[in-house]
This record gives structure tokens, C-alpha cells and sequence, in this order.
């Protein structure tokens, strides 16, 4: 991965040369502070508490799935059943988390989820499944479907595949504003969608401590309006602009890729760690929270987690209600880089 | 690989062998972007799709290099395509297809197109480009490890950092303008440009998409930001990055199975006179995904390539 610039901490005199000069608004300075610290200096959340409702209960499914071979859509047909989630007669979106191939590795939501995903939508009553992604820093959206194996699952299971990178947008007002924005051009095909389930791989990340559900959301923004790797996205803040993408985008749904996750120097430099498992849920917080604790971190230590759960969806686990398997079935600790070390659970 | 054996693969034969006829896979080709052009001008990443411009320059250079109509008839056919680029100007000269900011990268490749194409609409538009291209670069990022952090060559958008991609392109556009005028801020643009480049080779060769390490970890090099970083630089071919590169492409010519990649690829070598023919057999071998997912973009790169014996990638030679 190509992230600029190659500095790994610290503030650095950025100058645009001829416009030194340039002023910030002081949403737009907000914006370039870290999280917890532009928080910090709100004096209100940059969000309608109204437009925003907390679940009482977050229920959420663990599946066990030792391995890619099983019928993973009867694995994902019964996390269905017992979360009930409205899709029948829904035009279903599933956004996988597509970010580059290399063989061997576990960077990717493994095809055969999406291909599950999509039978098990089928039999319980969508209108129609799509599949779409917007990789975030390679353009080459053709070479990572067929080096993934993507190409031959949508074929296969004949779902069209939308790119996100190079569909056509539509102005959406952000409903939380924490990246100092006030909107996002996004796919159409993505807005129009009336069921978006997030689908990603469990996997650290050498700058969020983890992505999963969440997170997974960087890929719905156009590369061909806002550039890769989604400049904007980075200048305006990794956090903030994961709130208010989702905040805005609305996902009814998610299927957390923890057959074989990804540990170490995630996103994609780490190691494959095999889980046998598969999370899902209609309250996207509370199952990245739970993938949280069952790989060691503590979700509150996650900035972009607690800010979160003040009004996107549950963390505390007093309010997730477990509806598969025992998550303490599953816990273990997984190796992060040194800097995320301090948000391990205690 | 030295210089040497770069000049005795440049004398190298074309492999022979059975290959699909290359002209009905073009007919196929054009007919897909003839039939995907909207009527009102333009073409979209897909049909049916808002024109942008990115895949409208790549169909505009893609049937033009393959037209047999007399130039006067496919002039007067493009010209509602040419409006359409011109219609997406601003009055600063980049042009904007979709909200909110310009991409640079597609309007150093508009600029490039239309340098190819000339004629009137193309001239005016380029008039106000050219300067426009001059005058926008990536933000400076200074005191990191990597002092090519502070160069300036083309992001994406406004306001952020260079990347490869956009700075090969646009340095392109800018070696070819000054076929025609240059001055010292463009000199100095295109000096910049070309340290950005040559200070992000990869340790292997070739280009990543930004740059050559971060957190002290070298990164990858990628085949299509290599082919199109070896293409701004293709008139600097003794440069030890130029030749570590095309090393690389060479090596891995193949390992990257894309319409994008492997249409990259053939024009690069072709433009440094290098054997592209094993690269044109994988992209004929690889057509029907290409036709499958109907990316028009990708389709007009593909019928350039394919059809590089024909035109010598005039459009992006130096």
C-alpha cells in the first residue's frame, strides 16, 4: 500500500507553496485534529441527536465455520433466521471488502462468502443482490476480480457487480459532519439500494487498531470523483470519515469475514489467522465490538468505536444480545503493531 | 538488466504463432464504443452511464487511431464528443465532468488527447488547459524520513499529495505542449515532475502507486502505475530508474491479467521499442472478461493498444 506521506507520526509543515496562506474554517481545522481530540473540542456533536436512534438491544449472530468448504449459504441462511433482518422483496447491496490480490493472503472478504451471502438474501425473499466495491488505492478494479476469484462468483451465481469507483454520483447531505464536510458525492447505484449490508474480512489495521464493518464503508466513495486512495477521505480524517460515511449511508446489515481473518500488519501486510467463524448482525457497531473483544482489543479504547456507540449503534455488551454462539468461544489475542498495544482489553 | 540487453530486446522478432485476427477483435471493440457513446456527447465508464471524461478521451483516441473514415468525416463525428470535454471547462481550464473538484489525472489525459486530436475545439480547449496544468500541483509535505515527501508533481484532487498516476500523466501532457511552446514554469514543472518520479522508484523497480516505502517498509511495485510512469519518462531511457523499471514491467509483463494492465503494458514497451507481442496475445486471450464486465473505458484502452502497430501510441510518445 502507497499511503502518503511516509511519515508514521507527528505534525509536519505541509505548504501548498503559492497558497501558503490558505485559512482553515474552524470545522474544516477540526477536521485535521485526531479524533478523540476534535471531540474533545466540540462543544456539541456535529449531528442531530434526532435523527439518530439507539437500539435497546443490539442482537447479533456468531456462526462457527471452520473453513471456506462448508455451505456457507446455509451457514449465513440460518444467521438469517435468527436475526429476521426485512429483506424480503429488498434490492439486497453487498459490499465486500475487495482491496488487492495476492495469493496466499487473507486481505480480501473471501468470494465464497459473497456468493453465499447472496444465495442465502435469495431464499429469504430479496427482490435482487448486487455486489459492489470502490477498491481504495488500486484502480485496476479488473485485475482484482479475477485475481480474487470475484469475476467467477458473480458470474457463476450471475450477480452484477457495480464499481464504485466509476459510477455515476449523486450529491447525499452527510448526516453526521465530523470530517468538517457537509456532503459526499456517492454512487447511485449504492443510494438507491434499499438493503446495504456491509461484508468485510476481520482484519487489524496499521492505522484504526481494526477494520471490520465500519470501516469497510471507505470503499463506497468514488475514486474517479474524490481520487485514490480516496484522498479526501485521509486529509479530512481516517475516523471521521468512517462516522460519517456510515452515519450517512445507512447499512441495514453485516457479514464479518472471520473464517481465516488477518492479524499483525493489517489491512493487507499481515499474517492470516484462522478464526472459523462468521459475525453478523443489523447494528454494525455492536458487532465490530464484539469482533473487538473476541480478538483482544477493547472497542472503547477505538475512538471511532465510542463515538460510535453515542449514536450509531451499541457497544456495551449489557446491551448486544448474543443470539449464536458464545463469543468467549472464540477470544483470543491477536498480534498488533506496537503503537495499538495499549488498547488491548485489560 | 543493462542497457545493452534493453537494445537487443528492442531488435528482438515478434513471436509468431496462431493469434486471433487482430482486426475482427478491433471491429468487436469499436463497435462496443460506438454503441456505448451517448448521443448528447461523451461516453461513460459504462453504457448507459453519465458521460466523464476519462473514458470519453480514452474512446476519442482509441477510434480516431482506428478510423479508416477520411479525417474530415471522423472529425465531424467527434465533434460532439470534443464539445462535450470542452462544455466540461472551467473558467480556470481544468475541466470538471461530476462534482465537487477536477480530477488531475483525466485532465493531464484530456490534455494528451487532445494534443493528438488538434483541430479547433481541441486547440481552444488546450489553450486554457495547458496553463491550468502548470499551474496546479500536490501539496509539499516537508520534515518526514522521505524528503521526496516535499516535491510537487499531480495529485488526484486539489490539496492533496502527488501520486504516480496523475503525475505521469499530466507530465506527459506537459513534455508534449512544449513541442509547441514552453516557457520556464513550464521547465520547471516538468523538472519537478520527473524528480517525483525518479525519487519514487520502487527498490525492485517500477512504481507503486505514491511512494517507494512507508513506516521504513519498501513497497511494491505495480505494473500499470510502472507502464505509465516508464511512459512520462520514455525520454530518459539511460536513467538507471527508466531501465530498473522496465525490468521489472518486462518480468512481470504478464502477472497482472487486466484489460488496464495489460494495455498499459504494450504501450509502454511499444513506446520504448521493446517486444509488446506476448502482451498483446494475453489481452486477445483475456477479452471476453473485458467485454463481460463492459468497462467502456477499459475497452477504448484496449483497442489502443491492440491497435498500437497502426498509430506507434503517437498520443503518449515523446
Amino acid at each position: 500500500m502507497a499511503w502518503q506521506p511516509s511519515h508514521s507520526s507527528g505534525r509536519h509543515a505541509v505548504t501548498k507553496d503559492h497558497r501558503q496562506s490558505t485559512r482553515l474554517s474552524r470545522r474544516a481545522f477540526l477536521a485535521t485534529l485526531p479524533l478523540t481530540a476534535a471531540v474533545a473540542a466540540c462543544r456539541q456533536r456535529p449531528y442531530r441527536r434526532d435523527d439518530f436512534t439507539l437500539p435497546d438491544r443490539s442482537p447479533m449472530a456468531i456462526l462457527p465455520a471452520p473453513g471456506y468448504d462448508v455451505d456457507l449459504a446455509d451457514v449465513i441462511y440460518r444467521g438469517l433466521e435468527l436475526l429476521r433482518p426485512p429483506v424480503a422483496g429488498r434490492r439486497v447491496f453487498l459490499k465486500p471488502n475487495i482491496v488487492e490480490y495476492e495469493s496466499g493472503t487473507a486481505i480480501n472478504t473471501d468470494p465464497l462468502m459473497v456468493a453465499g451471502a447472496a444465495a442465502a438474501f435469495l431464499k429469504a425473499g430479496a427482490l435482487e443482490v448486487v455486489v459492489g466495491e470502490g477498491p481504495g488505492h488500486r484502480r485496476d478494479v479488473e485485475y482484482l476480480l479475477a485475481g480474487t476469484g470475484l469475476d467467477e462468483v458473480l458470474t457463476d451465481h450471475r450477480l452484477r457487480f457495480i464499481d464504485l469507483n466509476h459510477d455515476d454520483v449523486v450529491r447525499v447531505p452527510l448526516r453526521s459532519r465530523f470530517t468538517g464536510l457537509d456532503e459526499l458525492w456517492l454512487p447511485v447505484e449504492l443510494v438507491r439500494s434499499d438493503f446495504i449490508v456491509s461484508m468485510p474480512k476481520l482484519k487489524t489495521h496499521h492505522w484504526v487498531a481494526m477494520t471490520a464493518s465500519l470501516k469497510n464503508f471507505f470503499g463506497v466513495v468514488p475514486g474517479a470523483v474524490y481520487g485514490w486512495p480516496k484522498n479526501i477521505l485521509h486529509v479530512r480524517g481516517i475516523e471521521q470519515s468512517i462516522l460519517d460515511i456510515v452515519a450517512t449511508v445507512k447499512p441495514a446489515f453485516t457479514i464479518v469475514d472471520a473464517i481465516v481473518a488477518m492479524e499483525g500488519d493489517g489491512p493487507i501486510m499481515g499474517k492470516p489467522r484462522p478464526m472459523g467463524f462468521v459475525a453478523m448482525g443489523t447494528d454494525l457497531v455492536a458487532v465490530d465490538a464484539t469482533c473487538a473483544r473476541i480478538i483482544g482489543l477493547d472497542p472503547l479504547k477505538m475512538p471511532y468505536l465510542k463515538v460510535a456507540s453515542e449514536y450509531l449503534g451499541n457497544l456495551a455488551e449489557r446491551r448486544i444480545e448474543q443470539r449464536g454462539e458464545n463469543p468467549s468461544r472464540y477470544a483470543t489475542q491477536f498480534d498488533v503493531l506496537e503503537p495499538f498495544k495499549n488498547r488491548r482489553l485489560a | 538488466m543493462s542497457l545493452v540487453q534493453v537494445a537487443s530486446l528492442r531488435e528482438s522478432r515478434p513471436l509468431t504463432g496462431d493469434r486471433p485476427d487482430r482486426s475482427t477483435l478491433a471491429a468487436q471493440l469499436r463497435r462496443a464504443l460506438v454503441a456505448g457513446a451517448n448521443t448528447g456527447g461523451g461516453w461513460g465508464y459504462y453504457p448507459g452511464k453519465t458521460s466523464r471524461i476519462e473514458p470519453t478521451c480514452w474512446a476519442l483516441l482509441a477510434l480516431a487511431a482506428t478510423s479508416d473514415e477520411p479525417g474530415d468525416v471522423w472529425r465531424s463525428s467527434a465533434d460532439v464528443h470534443l464539445q462535450f470535454l470542452a462544455r466540461s471547462q472551467r473558467s480556470d481550464g481544468l475541466l470538471l465532468d461530476l462534482p465537487p473538484v477536477p480530477n488531475l489525472g483525466f485532465n493531464g489525459l484530456a490534455a494528451l488527447v487532445c494534443q493528438q486530436l488538434r483541430g479547433s475545439a481541441a486547440d481552444a480547449l488546450l489553450a486554457r488547459l495547458v496553463p491550468a496544468l502548470v499551474r496546479i500541483k500536490g501539496i509539499s509535505v516537508k520534515n518526514t524520513p522521505n524528503p521526496s515527501d516535499a516535491l510537487q508533481g499531480w495529485p488526484w484532487i486539489e490539496e492533496t499529495f502527488s501520486w504516480v498516476e496523475p503525475t505521469a500523466l499530466c507530465l506527459l501532457a506537459l513534455k508534449r505542449s512544449r513541442r509547441a511552446a514552453s516557457g520556464p514554469e513550464t521547465d520547471a514543472r516538468v523538472q519537478e515532475a520527473e524528480h517525483v518520479l525518479l525519487a519514487r522508484s520502487c527498490a525492485t523497480g517500477g512504481w507503486n502507486y505514491g511512494n517507494a516505502s512507508v513506516y521504513g517498509q519498501d513497497l511494491r511495485p505495480y505494473v500499470p502505475t510502472t507502464a505509465l510512469g516508464l511512459m512520462a519518462l520514455a525520454d530518459r531511457r539511460a536513467d538507471p530508474v527508466v531501465i530498473r523499471g522496465l525490468e521489472f514491467l518486462r518480468n512481470n509483463q504478464l502477472n497482472e491479467r487486466s484489460g488496464m494492465a495489460l494495455a498499459l503494458t504494450a504501450l509502454c514497451l511499444r513506446i520504448h521499442g521493446l517486444p509488446c507481442d506476448e502482451v498483446e496475445h494475453a489481452l486477445t486471450d483475456d477479452l471476453a472478461r473485458v467485454h463481460r464486465l463492459n468497462n467502456l473505458h477499459i475497452i477504448a484502452m484496449v483497442l489502443y493498444a491492440l491497435s498500437g502497430e497502426r498509430h506507434g501510441v503517437a498520443a503518449f510518445a515523446l
